[in-house]
C-alpha cells in the first residue's frame, strides 16, 4: 500500500488539475457566483408583490430573521453549493465516462478513493469560493453586509458539513455508474433539493411528511445552521451543539453509505465491462 | 514456462444479453466473449493479438488490464493476479487502449502527463523530469504545451502513447495504436515499438493490420469467436497452414496451359481468368518460389506467351482469412 504522502500527492494532483481547468474557464465560476444573487431576487420580488401591512413582522415571526434579503441570499447561495456538491462526483464520473478518461484512471494503480477525494477537495474549494463571492456580490447588489466574523464560523460549518454532502454525492456517482445517464433524474432531484433544503422558507411550513424528509436530508441542517450563526434565527433542536451533533452523525453515516453503494456499483461495472461504456 | 511474464489459463467471460427482471426466473441469455482462453507471453516478447471485430480481443485486453473481471480462469501479469492484485498489475502495465480518447482536452499535453504521473505515485519533483524525458524521446516539443483540444488526431494519439510509457512498465499493452495516425505517424510509432521491444520491453500488440503484426510481432494469437484459433510466429502459422504463395502469370494463355499447370506437381491449384487482351493465370504454389521455373517452362511448352508475372509471397492474411472465415454468429464485445 503506498504511503500517506503518496495519497496526498494523488489527491492534490487531482484537485490541481481541476482547478487548472477552472482557472482556464473562469466564466463557469462567475455564473455560479452570480446565480445565487439572481435566484434570491425571485422570492424577494414575489414577497414584495404579495406583501401587505405587517408582512415583515410575519416573516420574522415565521423565520426568526429580521432581514429577508439576508435570509434569501444565504438560502440561495447554499442551494447552489449543495446542488454543486451533490451532483459533483456523479457529474464528474459521467464526464469521465464520456471522454474515455475514466478507463484511463482505472488503468492507474492509484486507489479510486484517493482520486475521488481529490475531486471532492476541488469541489470544496470551488464551493467555498462561490459562497464567498455570492455573499460579497449579493451584499453589494442587495445592500446588505454579511462579511463579518460570523462568516468564518458559517464557512467552518459548511466545510465540515460537506462530508455528509460528498457521502450523498458518492451514492449518486454509484447511480451514474449503474445507469450511465441520469440527466432526467438529476433535474427532478434538483427541485426536490431546493424544497427540502428550506432555501427560501423555514421547513416547518412544509407539509408534515416533507418536514420529516427534510430532517433526513443533511444539507437542511447545514443551511439552517448557517442561518442560525449569521442571522440568529435559532437552532433546529434549540442548541448549537445538538444541531452540530446531527451534522456530525450525518458526516459519519453518509460517506459510509456512499462508499458501500459505490463499491458495489463499481464491482458490478467491472463484471459487466462498463468502465469504458457510456 | 518459467520466463512467462503473462500467463493466461482457461480464461472465460460471458456477457448477459438483455436485462434481468426480478419477476422472471430465467436468467437473461449470455454471449460468450472468451471461451477457455489459454496462452503465455514470454518476457521481452512482442506478442500480437489478431482477430476480426467482435472476436473477443478487447474483452481479453480488458481482463488483462483489470478493467473487467473474468468469470473463470486466471490471468497473471509479472506474477500478479489480475483479479486479486489489480493495483500491482496496473503498476506493471502501460496501456494504450482507447486511442486518442483518455486524455483531458482542457489541459495541455504536459499537464496531462504530469497528472497521470501523479497517479503512478511519482513525487512532484520527479514528475516534471519524467515528462521532460518523454517529450524529448517522443518529439512532442511542438505541441505539448498547448491545450489538447487544439491537437490533431495524431498528436492526441502520441500523448496517449506517452501516457502509456510514463511509469516505464515492463509490459506494454497497445490496442490498435496506429488507428488514427497518418502514414508517417504510424511508421514513427511502429519504429518506437520496435525500439521498446529491442530494449527488452514485453509488448502485447492488438491490431487488425496484419502487415503490422508480421512486421512487429515475434508471435501472434488469432482470436476468433472467443477462442484462440491459432498461435505461433507469423512464419510458423503460414507454414503450418501449408501456404507457399501464389504466382500470377499474365499473357496469352490457351486452355492447354491451364491444363498443364493443373496437373503439374508444383501447383496446388490454378485458375484462369480469360480476357480480350490478356489472360491471367493464378497458381497456388505447392513449395514456394522454387516452383516458378518449372511452371513457366510448362506454360511455354503448352503454347503460352508470357508478358508479365508476379510472385506473391505467402502472408498471414491468408491464414487469418482462412481461420476466421465462417462466422455464423459473432460474440459481442463490450
Amino acid at each position: 500500500m503506498p504511503s500517506a504522502r503518496a495519497a496526498l500527492g494523488v489527491i492534490f494532483a487531482v484537485a490541481r488539475a481541476h482547478l487548472t481547468t477552472m482557472r482556464r474557464y473562469p466564466g463557469y465560476l462567475a455564473v455560479d457566483a452570480v446565480l445565487p444573487v439572481i435566484v434570491t431576487l425571485a422570492p424577494l420580488l414575489i414577497g414584495q408583490a404579495l406583501a401587505g401591512p405587517g408582512a415583515l413582522r410575519n416573516f420574522t415571526a415565521n423565520t426568526g430573521a429580521l432581514d429577508p434579503r439576508a435570509y434569501m441570499l444565504l438560502g440561495a447561495s447554499q442551494l447552489i453549493i449543495v446542488s454543486g456538491a451533490l451532483w459533483n462526483l456523479g457529474a464528474w464520473m459521467r464526464r469521465e465516462l464520456q471522454t474515455g478518461t475514466l478507463e484511463a484512471l482505472y488503468l492507474c494503480p492509484a486507489p479510486r478513493w484517493w482520486i475521488l477525494a481529490g475531486v471532492c477537495l476541488y469541489g470544496l474549494c470551488r464551493d467555498l469560493l462561490v459562497f464567498l463571492l455570492a455573499i460579497a456580490i449579493g451584499g453589494l447588489v442587495l445592500g446588505i453586509d454579511l462579511l463579518d466574523a460570523r462568516l468564518a464560523f458559517a464557512i467552518l460549518l459548511v466545510a465540515s458539513g460537506s462530508l455528509s454532502l460528498y457521502g450523498l454525492s458518492l451514492a449518486y456517482a454509484a447511480l451514474v455508474l449503474r445507469l450511465k445517464d441520469v440527466t432526467a433524474l438529476t433535474q427532478l432531484a434538483q427541485y426536490a433539493v431546493g424544497l427540502l433544503l428550506g432555501a427560501f422558507f423555514p421547513i416547518h411550513v412544509l407539509p408534515t411528511a416533507l418536514q420529516w424528509l427534510a430532517r433526513a436530508f443533511p444539507p437542511m441542517w447545514i443551511t439552517q445552521g448557517m442561518r442560525a450563526i449569521m442571522l440568529d434565527v435559532g437552532w433546529q433542536l434549540g442548541a448549537w451543539y445538538r444541531d452540530l451533533a446531527v451534522v456530525a452523525a450525518f458526516s459519519l453515516a453518509t460517506p459510509v453509505l456512499g462508499f458501500l453503494a459505490f463499491r458495489r456499483a463499481e464491482s458490478e461495472m467491472r463484471r459487466r465491462g462498463g468502465v469504458g461504456g457510456y | 514456462m518459467t520466463d512467462a511474464i503473462i500467463d493466461v489459463q482457461r480464461l472465460g467471460k460471458r456477457y448477459a444479453v438483455g436485462r434481468r427482471r426480478p419477476w422472471r426466473r430465467a436468467s437473461p441469455s449470455a454471449v460468450i466473449a472468451l471461451d477457455d482462453v489459454s496462452f503465455t507471453v514470454r518476457r521481452g516478447e512482442c506478442f500480437g493479438l489478431l482477430g476480426p471485430n467482435g472476436a473477443g480481443k478487447t474483452t481479453l485486453i480488458k481482463c488483462l488490464t483489470t478493467l473487467l473481471i473474468p468469470d473463470s480462469g486466471t490471468a497473471r501479469l509479472d506474477g500478479f493476479d489480475v483479479v486479486r492484485q489489480p493495483a500491482e498489475v496496473c503498476a506493471r502495465v502501460g496501456c494504450m487502449l482507447m486511442g486518442e480518447r483518455g486524455v483531458y482536452w482542457k489541459l495541455t499535453g504536459r499537464e496531462n502527463l504530469e497528472y497521470f504521473a501523479a497517479l503512478y505515485f511519482f513525487p512532484h519533483a520527479q514528475r516534471r523530469r519524467i515528462v521532460d524525458q518523454l517529450v524529448a524521446r517522443l518529439g512532442l516539443h511542438d505541441f505539448v504545451d498547448r491545450a489538447v483540444e487544439t491537437y490533431s488526431s495524431g498528436q492526441r494519439m502520441r500523448i496517449a502513447f506517452a501516457r502509456a510509457l510514463i511509469h516505464d512498465a515492463p509490459i506494454l499493452l497497445l490496442d490498435e495504436p496506429t488507428n488514427t495516425l497518418d502514414v508517417h505517424g504510424a511508421r514513427e510509432l511502429r519504429a518506437l515499438v520496435r525500439e521498446l521491444h529491442a530494449a527488452g520491453r514485453t509488448i502485447v500488440y492488438s491490431t487488425h493490420l496484419l502487415t503490422e503484426a508480421e512486421e512487429l510481432c515475434d508471435r501472434v494469437a488469432i482470436v476468433d469467436r472467443g477462442r484462440i484459433a491459432a498461435i505461433g510466429s507469423p512464419r510458423e502459422l503460414v507454414d503450418r497452414a501449408g501456404y507457399h504463395g501464389s504466382l500470377r502469370v499474365i499473357g496469352r494463355l490457351p486452355p492447354a496451359a491451364l491444363a498443364a499447370i493443373q496437373h503439374h506437381p508444383a501447383a496446388r491449384a490454378a485458375q484462369l481468368t480469360p480476357d480480350r487482351d490478356c489472360d491471367i493465370l493464378t497458381i497456388a504454389l505447392r513449395h514456394g518460389g522454387a516452383d516458378v521455373g518449372p511452371l513457366l517452362t510448362a506454360i511455354g511448352t503448352a503454347g503460352g506467351e508470357i508478358r508479365d508475372l508476379r510472385l506473391d509471397h505467402p502472408s498471414l492474411e491468408e491464414v487469418f482469412v482462412e481461420l476466421t472465415r465462417a462466422r455464423p454468429t459473432a460474440p459481442r464485445e463490450p
